[in-house]
C-alpha cells in the first residue's frame, strides 16, 4: 500500500538548546512534543500514536505517554541510530495511512553533553552486539570507521580532501543565519584542511558537532491536516534499507541509500532532478557525498565534484543542503541527526526556512539519514516531502 | 596501551582457542561454499548449519585504512584487509611505517597479546 497522499506533517518543533543543563531528559521530550503540537494547532489529547527511539527516557512508549498524558493506541520504539527518526516518520505515516492512529507524535531529545556522556550514541547499550568481540580490540572509533569510506572513495573516484571540505564550508554558510547553531562562523576550505587530522583523511572540521537538543514531529491524516492552519506538507514517499558487510563481502563504495532512495522516489512519483532541497545526514563530510550519490542526486563517484565550489550552498549551488547548518555546524543531539534533518526539510517545504537560505518553489524536498556506521552495519532512511 | 580481552561467546570459542594455539581460522559453508567472518554457527548467506572451521594464511591486501589520532599521536590504525582466502575483515595495522601505508599494500597476520585473553589478529606490512 502506498502512503502517498495518506499522511501529512502537521507540526514540528526544534529545541534551541545545545547543552541541556537544568532540563531532565523527560522534560526535553515533553518540551519538543508540546512545541510540535502547538505548531500544528493540536493538543496532547489529540495524540493516539507515539513513536520514539532508544534515547527516550525510561521505557519510552510507556513512560513518555505517562509523563505527557498521552493515551496512545499505537506505539513504536525503533532504533537504527541517527536515522531512526526518518524511519519513524516512515512508520508513523504508514500507521496513519492504514488507520491505526490519527495523530502520530515522534519525539527526540538528548541531554548527554550536560550529563558528561557526549561521545556515545544516546540511550544505546550495545550488550550482546554480535560483532563487538571482533571489532572492540581494534579501537577503530567512529571517525576511523567513516574515514575508511572516505579513503576508499578517494582511491576509487579521485575524490579529494578539498572536495570533502566544501561540504563543511556549505554547512557553515548556512549556519551563520541560524542563531541557535553551535558554530556560526563561516569557514573556508583552507580552514578545514588546516584543522587537525582526527582520522586520516578526515580533519576535525570534517566531523559533526557534539550537542544536546531535540525535536518533534506530528503526522496526521489528510482531512485533519486540512482542518489545521499550517501549510500542507505531504509525506509523498519513504523507504529504508539496512546494509551490512555480509560476513566479509565488504564494499565501501555504496551505502544503504542506494536502495532506500529509489524506492522512496518511486512512491513519491518524482525523480531526483525534481528535488529542490536535500537534508542529508552529516555525521562526517564523507557521509554527505556518499548519500548524494546513493540516493541519485548525483552520479556515483561524482559527489566530490558535485559539492566543490559551493555545490551545496543555497542560492549558489545545484542542491542546497542542510540550510540550518546541519550536524556539521548547528547541532547533533545524542549523536543522532535524523530528527533535525526532517525538521529543516519541513521548514523548507513550508517556506519557513531563514530567508537567506530558503529555496524557491520547494515542491519536492528530501530528507535522508544514515544511522549506525557507514562502513559497517547501518540503516539508510529516505523521506520525500511534497508541498501542496 | 593493553589490548582489552574480547568477550568470548560460546559459538566463537573455537575461533579464540585456535588463535591461542597460533592458528587463524575463518568459517566455510559446506553447502554453498561461502567463506565468512566473524564467527557464527550457521551460514549468513544460505542459513545452513553445515559450516566448518578453515585455517587460513592470514595474508591479504589493504582494502582501506585510517590513522586515528588523539592529542596529535596515532592511537590506532583501523583497516579492512581483503584476505587472500576469502572475506574482507576489520582489523588494525601494527608495526608499520604509518606514512607508507596504501590501499592495495600486501599485509600479513600478526597476533598481538590481549589483556588476560586470547591473542588478537592484527596485520602488518608483508
Ligand atoms: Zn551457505
Amino acid at each position: 500500500m502506498s502512503l502517498n497522499g495518506q499522511a501529512y506533517i502537521a507540526g514540528i518543533y526544534e529545541h534551541p538548546t545545545r547543552r541541556a543543563d537544568g532540563i531532565s531528559l523527560a522534560q526535553l521530550h515533553a518540551d519538543v512534543a508540546i512545541g510540535a503540537l502547538e505548531d500544528a494547532g493540536l493538543t496532547t489529547r489529540d495524540v493516539d500514536g507515539y513513536f520514539c527511539a532508544s534515547e527516550a527516557p525510561g521505557l519510552g512508549p510507556l513512560n513518555v505517554p505517562n509523563y505527557l498524558g498521552l493515551k496512545p493506541r499505537y506505539v513504536e520504539s525503533t532504533d537504527t541510530g541517527g536515522s531512526a527518526y526518518l524511519v519513524l516518520v516512515h512508520h508513523a505515516a504508514q500507521a496513519v495511512a492504514s488507520g491505526r492512529c490519527n495523530v502520530a507524535l515522534i519525539t527526540m531529545g538528548d541531554t548527554q553533553v550536560a550529563e558528561g556522556l557526549g561521545f556515545s550514541l544516546g540511550g544505546v547499550d550495545s550488550r550482546g552486539a554480535p560483532e563487538a568481540p571482533f571489532s572492540g580490540p581494534y579501537r577503530t572509533f567512529p571517525a576511523g570507521m567513516y574515514a575508511m569510506v572516505a579513503r576508499r572513495h578517494m582511491y576509487e573516484y579521485g575524490t579529494t580532501s578539498e572536495q570533502l571540505a566544501w561540504v563543511k564550508v556549505a554547512a557553515s554558510h548556512h549556519a551563520q543565519h541560524n542563531p541557535h547553531a553551535l558554530m556560526r562562523n563561516v569557514v573556508t576550505v583552507e580552514d578545514v584542511l588546516n584543522s587537525p587530522l582526527v582520522a586520516d583523511p578526515l580533519h576535525r572540521l570534517d566531523c559533526c558537532v557534539v550537542t544536546d537538543g531535540g525535536g518533534a514531529v506530528v503526522i496526521t491524516r489528510p482531512e485533519i491536516a486540512r482542518s489545521l492552519k499550517r501549510p500542507l506538507v505531504k509525506v509523498a514517499g519513504a523507504s529504508e534499507f539496512v546494509k551490512h558487510n555480509e560476513g566479509g563481502k565488504v564494499d565501501l563504495t555504496w551505502s544503504a541509500g542506494r536502495y532506500s532512495g529509489p524506492r522512496a522516489f518511486e512512491e513519491a512519483g518524482c525523480k531526483p532532478s525534481d528535488i529542490k532541497y536535500a537534508s542529508l545526514y552529516d555525521s562526517f563530510t564523507i557521509t554527505v557525498i556518499m548519500q548524494l550519490e546513493d540516493i541519485g542526486l548525483c552520479e556515483k563517484g561524482k559527489g566530490g565534484k558535485f559539492v566543490a565550489d559551493g555545490g551545496l550552498i543555497s542560492g549558489v549551488g545545484k542542491m542546497p543542503f542542510n540550510t540550518d547548518g546541519g550536524g556539521l555546524c548547528s547541532n547533533h543531539p545524542g549523536n543522532r541527526g535524523g530528527m533535525t534533518k526532517i525538521l529543516e526539510a519541513v521548514r523548507q517545504s513550508r517556506g519557513e526556512a531563514h530567508p537567506a537560505v530558503q529555496v524557491p518553489d520547494p515542491n519536492f524536498v528530501v530528507a535522508h539519514g544514515t544511522g549506525g556506521t557507514l562502513s559497517g552495519d547501518h540503516c539508510g532512511a529516505t523521506v520525500i516531502l511534497e508541498r501542496e | 596501551m593493553a589490548i582489552p580481552a574480547p568477550e568470548i561467546r560460546p559459538e566463537a570459542k573455537p575461533y579464540w582457542d585456535a588463535l591461542a594455539e597460533g592458528r587463524f581460522q575463518i568459517q566455510e559453508c559446506k553447502d554453498c561454499n561461502n567463506r565468512f567472518y566473524y564467527a557464527r554457527p550457521f551460514c549468513p548467506s544460505c542459513m545452513s548449519r553445515n559450516v566448518a572451521w578453515l585455517p587460513i594464511s592470514g595474508n591479504g591486501t589493504i582494502y582501506s585504512f585510517s590513522l586515528v589520532r588523539q592529542k596529535g599521536a596515532i592511537a590506532s590504525a583501523p583497516v579492512f584487509v581483503a584476505l587472500d582466502d576469502g572475506p574482507t575483515i576489520l582489523s588494525a595495522l601494527v608495526d608499520c611505517d604509518y606514512d607508507k601505508l596504501a590501499i592495495g599494500q600486501r599485509v600479513k597476520l600478526k597476533l598481538m597479546p590481549s589483556d588476560n585473553g586470547p591473542p588478537i589478529p592484527f596485520f602488518t606490512p608483508a
